[in-house]
């Protein structure tokens, strides 16, 4: 890790962190009684308040909706990094979510661009699940 | 609300850069004002209603003891600075139900730039746990992503946006105590320096230093002229839920009862006063209030002079944007601008003949946007 803000693991939440820090693969929540897929995690259903809810693990694949490079991060740790490229980031799956995109600049982020997980060793230096173009990996 | 109660005092406190002062002086200074305006003293207030970020971990009790008074009514201001009209409504339905005869409601912070950073990291679970560790940049980096999905859905430019700004520094030019006085020109606004694309320096709020405060009682305890009575006002959060990057809010969901209650429209409003954390947002609420439909505000924007003595003079006293954000006394401060103006104490950015105006409330960001809305329409009481 690289210093950035690390979140806070709880039993809502453990499945997807594990996830990603052990396998580099994405999960998230969808309801057992209306299908419902969602995120951020939560022990319960935000479509119809089952507590009846399981894990998916995605494709790794989604658009980016929207995308900001920002120059002023919050935390120290991202200032070398500058601009950090943000996302919300609609999965194949079915919700979306904010995510960094990483190896990006403005020239090549856009509207509808794809994304997929970055891999390999690149990962483990990313607290949450970050993408990179789907364009540039192939 | 039968309109017999309503706002008759209003305050507002120093506003600082970086203080050195405590959150409890900048409550106190605010409170004070109000308390003058309204010809009374602390000890005539037996309700409070408290809106801090910082004030944790005190309350609204508690700030009772500090202050000295007994009270039959305790409230702790919710939802951000969207909360602040909602408080200023439930005041109203508080001394309406008997609860209370005289409320105080007092709103601020203390924050500089980095400290709001700090706190936007740890403002809720969701933020700090899937937001930060992506070093999400706070509120820019949310709102930068809203404003380029209105600018790539709708076609509205940062020219159309940053009229707002230019404008508003127009008004803060006119107020002492709005922190950044300086003229700007459209150009200034073009050329600053990129904070988060789209958004550039003067798109987003400075972190400041103040305090907001009304006192909420029967109008007739002030003479004719001195009081301004709520005509309709509602709140509405997490609307539409699910949503990461939203372009409306809650205002859609009570807009028409809004109006109805009032028995007017966004045309009768002789100012307009909406929470202006960024300039996308005041676009957002000019659409969402139904002052021009969704996705038209930028067309929109070109037909507007948003100074004091323009067609529709918006955030009069300069908003947020030049006064600075005293956290969640931004929520407040639409409305003590409006009680200034409607009193006609608004010196040199007076609004000729203001007799009403709208109010809108914003805040409380969550995962990807502010969740609460809130709104009021309100008139002078002859």
């Amino acid at each position: 890790m690289s210093g950035y803000p690390e979140p806070r693991e709880t039993p809502a939440n453990r499945p997807f962190l594990e996830a990603w820090r052990d396998e580099g693969a994405l999960l998230v929540q969808k309801c057992n009684d209306c299908d419902d897929v969602y995120f951020y995690p939560r022990p319960f259903c935000p479509a119809c308040f089952s507590a009846d809810v399981g894990w998916i693990t995605t494709s790794g694949l989604g658009t980016a909706m929207a995308f900001t490079l920002i120059h002023r991060p919050n935390h120290q740790s991202f200032f070398d990094e500058v601009p950090i490229v943000l996302a919300e980031v609609a999965l194949v799956e079915g919700t979306s979510l904010l995510a960094r995109v990483v190896g990006a600049d403005r020239t090549d982020i856009h509207e509808g661009a794809t994304l997929a997980l970055v891999s390999g060793v690149e990962r483990k230096r990313y607290p949450l699940p970050t993408f990179h173009l789907a364009e540039a990996s192939t | 609300m039968t309109g017999d109660i309503g706002i008759i005092g209003y305050g507002q406190s120093v506003y600082e850069k970086k203080t050195e002062r405590s959150l409890m002086w900048f409550l106190a200074d605010a409170s004070r004002r109000a308390l003058e305006s309204a010809g009374m003293k602390m000890r005539d207030i037996d309700g409070l209603a408290v809106g801090s970020f910082e004030l944790p971990p005190d309350n609204a009790v508690t700030l009772a003891e500090q202050f000295g008074i007994s009270i039959g009514w305790a409230y702790m201001v919710t939802a951000g600075s969207g909360g602040p009209i909602p408080a200023v409504l439930n005041a109203i339905r508080a001394v309406e139900a008997g609860q209370a005869e005289s409320v105080l409601v007092v709103v601020g912070d203390t924050y500089d730039v980095q400290g709001l950073f700090d706190m936007m990291d740890d403002l809720n679970g969701a933020l700090r746990d899937y937001a930060a560790p992506h070093g999400f940049g706070g509120p820019n980096g949310l709102l930068a992503m809203v404003t380029s999905k209105h600018m790539n859905r709708f076609g509205t430019t940062a020219e159309q946006l940053g009229r707002i700004c230019v404008d508003q520094r127009a008004n803060a030019g006119l107020n002492d105590n709005a922190l950044l006085r300086d003229p700007m020109t459209m150009d200034d606004y073009l050329s600053a320096r990129p904070i988060a694309d789209p958004l550039r320096l003067y798109d987003c709020v400075m972190a400041c230093a103040g305090a907001e405060a009304v006192v909420i009682g029967p109008l007739d305890r002030v003479p004719g002229g001195h009081g301004v009575r709520v005509l309709s006002g509602y709140e509405r959060h997490n609307h539409p839920p699910g949503e990461t990057v939203p372009l409306e809010g809650g205002w859609t969901m009570f807009r028409d009862r809004l109006w109805n209650d009032a028995g007017m429209g966004p045309g009768d409003m002789q100012f307009l006063n909406a929470y202006d954390d960024y300039p996308i947002m005041v676009a957002i609420q000019l659409e969402d209030l139904g002052f021009c439909a969704k996705g038209d505000v930028g067309p929109y924007l070109d037909t507007l002079t948003m100074t004091h003595d323009g067609n529709l003079p918006l955030n009069t006293g300069g908003g947020q944007l030049s006064c600075g954000q005293s956290g969640m006394g931004g929520g407040l401060m639409l409305v003590t601008e409006a009680c200034r103006q409607l009193r006609g104490e608004a010196g040199a950015r007076q609004v000729e003949g203001a007799r009403r105006g709208c109010v809108s409330g914003y805040g409380m960001v969550g995962y990807g946007h502010g969740l609460a809305a809130s709104a009021a329409v309100l008139e002078v009481a002859s």
